[in-house]
């Protein structure tokens, strides 16, 4: 059976107002009910403007952007809101709410404007929080958590808003390596609850982790498309980043494989037990261009 | 524990709100002519369940005449300073700003000055200050933005050129003002003070700074979600730009309203949110209830002590300012942390 389109980004291009260059031109990709979507690509490579022209925030000025058929930017606050569930990349709020506040805060889709929360709402925040794993913090203030809490605590209020498709915004960058793992678990338990997932990150390692399609951009075009197989390849991540990558199968002991970065100035490769030669696998990567 | 937040929360209002009412009673009693309490409640009774008046009629025009306008504005005054203060810096999300700060109270003095200057109406003053206040939240805001943000400090600074800009043309329509005459009206009226309250002035601003409190009022949940930014507001089902729209107005409204009423008064709007925080976090839930009691009972209490402590009356602003200033220096130390 082929899932449902949710997402239908078509040939879509963007440019900041009082900017000459197009941050993306012509991309075109699809978004299914269930999908679990990476998109990888250098800094400044429009990823977090892409999540934002999805969500409505900002309008394509060539192609179109649908969910469920309907333009993005066309469509109401409040009816955006009970389909996509949006984790902004961490800023703390200047006022220090309490962490249950900031959750109850994602309930706001399904009240009336002049509508405060009740029992209902907070008994779906408090379960978001527990799906989160942060019901611990459920009472201290949002500016004594640290940089993964906070990432969490942005999740859960995603999560009480109860929609089924999550766009999240680099939720691991500047995370230490503990918390970009619980982090990655919990997108990986809402991946497998049925949650649609689109998700901008620096680390494809992370797409092996958890992906089911991966988009790889640079400067606005789109270098590669598909399963993650298809997708995180040396020459693919060499002409995003400009450096030469390792792919390394650990599929025997870890199950899965892993994506090393290789200096620019060329690295010494043991090669395998019986052959005892070291070689050198790479040499002067991009690095004066 | 999330019942004892909420319980302490409710106790905090209700001890505010006996605050309050301790306050008026305290107002109505003491002055020039002192009343003792029970002759207030008598005239009280007989005014609400239209009963025989059984105290001096004299006595009864002091206390309803007199004080009970200039109470009633005091409190409307106040809180609605407060309220637009604790408004004003949730869709900032900059704690350091009220309508002072962001030259509301200036563009709004000036607005009330020119109209004064050009004719007598009260609703003409009303609206040109309105005007005038709206139009220097707006240059404050456009002059503050950098690459589409406001930061905390640019808004502040903002907040003061717009300020002086409009104390300046303040200053160069009273130089214009005939000096005996109107000259002398505006000078004192921008001072500050609930002295001339008029019965006909507060039946026409009273409900329109009752409507504007009571839609922030309403609003106040979302107010918190506003605190995130406009776009994550929008992305969690909030029309961002519309509510930002309706608040802005309110606040105005407000702050041009209690400038009609009794000129410019300062550091409420500051002051008062910040004490809120101290009592009840910042939750607008219940943060704007806590800035309405609090406002309304702090400047029916600083306007008793502008009439009583000296033979002539203290200009209400000049008090404030006197109180606001040094209360505002020891939280700031206190909290530096919050900022």
């Amino acid at each position: 059976m082929k899932n449902s389109v949710r997402i239908k980004v078509d040939s879509a291009g963007f440019r900041y107002p009082s900017e000459r260059k197009l941050v993306f031109e012509n991309l075109s990709f699809s978004v299914e009910e269930g999908e679990v979507l990476f998109l990888l690509g250098p800094n400044g490579t429009g990823k977090s403007t892409l999540l934002k022209t999805i969500m409505g925030f900002l309008i394509p000025e060539r192609g179109r952007i649908t969910l469920d058929g309907e333009e993005t930017a066309k469509i109401p606050p409040p009816l955006m809101a009970k389909k996509i569930a949006y984790v902004p990349q961490s800023q703390v709020s200047p006022f220090p709410f309490r962490v249950k506040d900031i959750v109850l805060m994602g309930r706001s889709a399904h009240l009336d404007p002049f509508a405060m929360p009740g029992r209902r709402d907070e008994k779906a925040a408090w379960e978001a929080m527990e799906q989160t794993g942060i019901v611990h913090l459920a009472e201290r203030r949002c500016d004594s958590v640290s940089g993964g809490e906070w990432q969490l605590v942005l999740i859960a209020r995603a999560l009480s808003q109860a929609a089924d498709i999550l766009l999240l915004d680099e939720p691991t960058s500047h995370l230490d390596l503990g918390n970009q793992m619980k982090v990655l678990d919990v997108i990986g338990d809402l991946a497998e609850r049925g949650i649609t997932i689109v998700i901008a990150t620096h680390f494809p390692d992370h797409a092996l982790l958890h992906a089911s399609t991966v988009a790889i951009i640079r400067e606005a075009h789109m270098l590669g498309y598909g399963s993650p197989e298809e997708t995180i390849k040396p020459e693919i991540l060499k002409a995003a980043y400009g450096i030469e990558v390792h792919i390394a199968d650990l599929s025997e002991t870890l199950g899965r494989k892993i994506c090393i970065p290789l200096s620019p100035k060329g690295e010494r490769i043991r090669g395998p037990k019986e052959d005892s030669r070291e070689k050198i696998l790479i040499k002067g990567g991009d690095y004066d261009s | 524990m999330e019942v004892s937040q909420s319980k302490r929360s409710k106790s905090i209002l209700l001890v505010l709100f006996i605050i309050l009412i301790l306050s008026m009673l305290a107002a109505l009693s003491v002055g020039r002519y002192q009343v003792p309490v029970k002759k207030i409640l008598l005239v009280l009774e007989s005014r609400i369940f239209g009963t025989p008046l059984k105290v001096e009629e004299r006595i009864a025009t002091v206390i309803l005449n007199v004080r009970l306008p200039r109470i009633i504005a005091g409190f409307l005054v106040g809180a609605g300073l407060a309220i637009s203060g604790a408004a004003f810096q949730a869709i900032f999300k900059n704690p350091l700003v009220s309508s002072q700060i962001l030259g509301v109270a200036s563009g709004a003095g000036f607005g009330a000055a020119i109209a004064i200057l050009l004719s007598e109406s009260l609703v003409l003053v009303q609206i040109s200050s309105f005007f005038f206040g709206l139009l220097s939240v707006f240059m404050t805001y456009m002059l503050s933005r950098v690459r589409k943000k406001a930061p905390i400090l640019m808004l502040v600074l903002s907040g003061i050129v717009v300020s002086s800009l409009f104390s300046a043309l303040t200053s160069m329509t009273k130089y214009i003002a005939d000096p005996l005459n109107k000259m002398p009206a505006i000078t004192f009226w921008l001072l500050g003070s609930l002295n001339h309250i008029a019965k006909k002035d507060l039946y026409v601003l009273g409900p329109i700074m009752l409507a504007a409190m009571a839609t922030i009022f309403i609003l106040r949940w979302r107010i918190n979600l506003l605190t995130m930014g406009d776009e994550e507001a929008r992305s969690m089902g909030v029309r961002s730009e519309r509510l930002k729209g309706i608040i802005i107005i309110c606040a105005t409204l407000i702050t041009a309203a209690s400038v009609c009423l009794c000129g410019i008064i300062g550091w409420i709007g500051l002051v008062i949110p910040h004490l809120g925080r101290l009592l009840v976090g910042p939750d607008n839930r219940n943060l704007i209830p806590v800035s309405v009691l609090v406002g309304g009972s702090f400047l029916i209490i600083v306007d008793c002590i502008a009439r009583t402590a000296s033979s002539s009356e203290i200009p209400i602003g000049v008090l404030t300012a006197i109180i606001g200033a040094p209360l505002f220096a020891i939280l700031l130390r206190r909290n530096r942390r919050e900022l």
